[in-house]
């Protein structure tokens, strides 16, 4: 459905953050994309959502296609009524409006139609939020926040939803919550989704598919499971390493081990 | 007693005016952050594109008065679409500058256009005047100013706050890099905006013309709306309601009691002493927004 084809994207027509990269969201699939920060994995989302303008990035090489058709020239809005809807970093929730105008927000791009059932469902899947309702969004908790951010998007009705961070600053019983949120939206809705996130583990575990970047480029490309047993991913993103043997100090020498893969 | 009521009654049909002029800064700060210098000038251009249109082509004067909300609208789409447009991701204060430029240059072309003679415009309400309980009197044209004002301002709080346009405008207010990811056409609020603001201007230079005439220096009131709209707060919708009236009602009372005193003047130096002392203690106005900032 989502096909990346050799994305470059530079920011003030010099700065090149992403350097070819090709990744593909199927139809009702999850996908995580991993990578350390300054790794390129917001650009790559923002290339997609076309929120790079604001910030004097362009994709510079490469296309960007949803459904065959190359979206990387459009407006945002263009994009979000074409179906894919971006949650920023950093819940960027609409601080001044209500819980409920901010759900509202999301149904604007579509007319008037079943705005009401959609509410409903929203309150569904969050019921927290259905509780503050009609508080001031900058008000609410991390968790809330989150929740109403992926609600609006939600609202829009997208066919893709990607998701920057979801877990950002979060407890880690609240993450859990949202994530099992997420899967199931995606198993009613058959909503597609791509992933962006550091907590490489609760990604993973969601995601049937998973990308790593580095420094602009996709270092590895394969399913979720296999990911999640190779070593390197172990130790550098899952911090796990193989408990109760007994070490020799050259294993600490981290350094002399690869990290890059490219 | 009584000329306390009067001043009161007069100050508050003023003020109306200064709430109306100072809508269009508020809502242009907003969904911008741009402070436009140009409102005084759009005010009083307006007042002479009405005076045009009824004395000097004799258009009946409904008809000019629409024309000339019109033509406010056409001058806000103008700004935004040719100017500001150009200028999107350039340093903020560039624009605010443009916007002050753009106001000298309208100045300019009025004095040219229209020279520098108090004009008289036709009467928009008839003469004459009512009793308050026998406690005062108060003109047509400012008891006019009075429901003319209200129904506009709560015309446009009805919009603002219910309609799916107002709420584009208030989100993109609020955050305009989300606004436009959830789909919102933030080009198009933004043209929205600026028609909105000088319409609701050019009816303030409108009413203005019925009771000080038209004149360029009329387009000082400009900076009496900016500094209601900076002390109420310049992203309060609310605040700039509630002291549009109250500066009015200062500003009368200021002249009437103090003048004496000082020699005169005080009726425009009030507002501004007013808004020394609140931008000292609160810097984001009486009802402005305190960033929420949580821990």
């Amino acid at each position: 459905m989502l096909k990346l084809v050799n994305v470059e994207v530079r920011y003030h027509e010099v700065i090149l953050v992403i350097r070819g990269v090709s990744l593909e969201v199927r139809k009702g699939q999850i996908v995580s994309l991993l990578g350390a920060n300054g790794a390129g994995k917001t650009s790559i989302l923002k290339s997609i959502s076309g929120i790079l303008r604001p910030e004097d990035g362009r994709v510079t090489d490469g296309s960007v296609e949803f459904k065959g058709q190359p979206i990387h020239n459009l407006e945002p809005y263009e994009i979000a009524e074409l179906g894919i809807l971006q949650v920023m970093e950093g819940r960027r929730i609409f601080e001044h409006l209500t819980v409920e105008e901010n759900l509202l927000t999301g149904a604007i791009l579509h007319g008037n139609g079943r705005t009401k059932e959609d509410l409903e469902k929203i309150y569904r899947y969050f019921p927290k939020v259905l509780l503050h309702r009609k508080r001031i969004g900058g008000y609410l908790s991390g968790g809330e926040q989150q929740m109403v951010v992926i609600g609006r998007a939600l609202m829009g009705r997208p066919e893709l939803l990607l998701l920057d961070e979801p877990s950002l600053g979060l407890s880690p019983l609240l993450m859990k919550e949202i994530f099992s949120i997420l899967g199931e939206v995606n198993r009613d809705e058959g909503i597609s989704m791509l992933i962006v996130e550091q907590n490489a583990k609760i990604a993973l575990d969601l995601s049937k598919h998973g990308y790593v970047l580095e420094n602009g480029r996709i270092v590895m490309d394969s399913p979720s499971d296999k990911l999640k047993d190779n070593e390197d991913i172990k130790e550098f993103y899952l911090g796990l390493s193989e408990l109760g043997k007994r070490r020799s100090y050259r294993d600490f020498k981290h350094y002399s081990r690869r990290k890059r893969w490219l | 007693m009584e000329k306390i009521l009067n001043y009161v009654m007069v100050g508050l049909a003023n003020g109306c005016i200064y709430s109306l002029v100072a809508i269009g800064f508020v809502l242009i700060y907003k969904s911008s952050g741009i402070l436009n210098f140009a409102q005084g000038s759009i005010v009083i251009l307006s007042a002479y594109v009405f005076y045009s249109f009824s004395m000097q082509f004799g258009i009946p004067l409904l008809v000019s008065i629409a024309m000339a909300l019109v033509f406010g609208a056409f001058l806000g789409f103008c700004i935004e679409r040719f100017m500001l447009d150009r200028l999107i991701g350039q340093p903020i204060l560039a624009v605010i500058i443009l916007t002050l430029a753009f106001s000298e240059f309208l100045k300019g072309t009025m004095y040219l256009g229209w020279g520098t003679d108090i004009l008289n415009a036709p009467p928009l309400f008839p003469k004459g005047e009512i009793s308050l309980f026998g406690a005062g009197h108060l003109d047509y044209s400012r008891l006019a100013f009075l429901i003319i004002t209200f129904i506009l301002i709560s015309g446009f709080a009805l919009f603002y706050n219910k309609t799916k346009t107002g709420l584009s405008m208030k989100a993109t207010a609020d955050d305009t890099v989300v606004a436009g990811s959830v789909g919102i056409r933030v080009r198009k609020v933004f043209a929205l905006t600026w028609i909105i603001s000088c319409v609701t201007a050019a009816a303030g230079g409108i009413l203005l013309t019925n009771i000080m005439g038209v004149n360029y220096q009329v387009g000082e009131i400009g900076y009496k709306a900016m500094a209601v709209a900076l002390v109420g707060g310049l992203e309060s919708l609310p605040g700039i309601i509630v002291i549009g009236p109250l500066m009015g009602i200062v500003e009368f009372l200021a002249a009437a009691y103090l003048d004496p005193l000082v020699g005169g003047g005080m009726r425009d130096l009030a507002p501004f002493i007013i808004l020394l002392i609140v931008l000292i203690i609160r810097p984001y106005g009486i009802f402005g927004w305190k960033r929420i900032e949580r821990i």
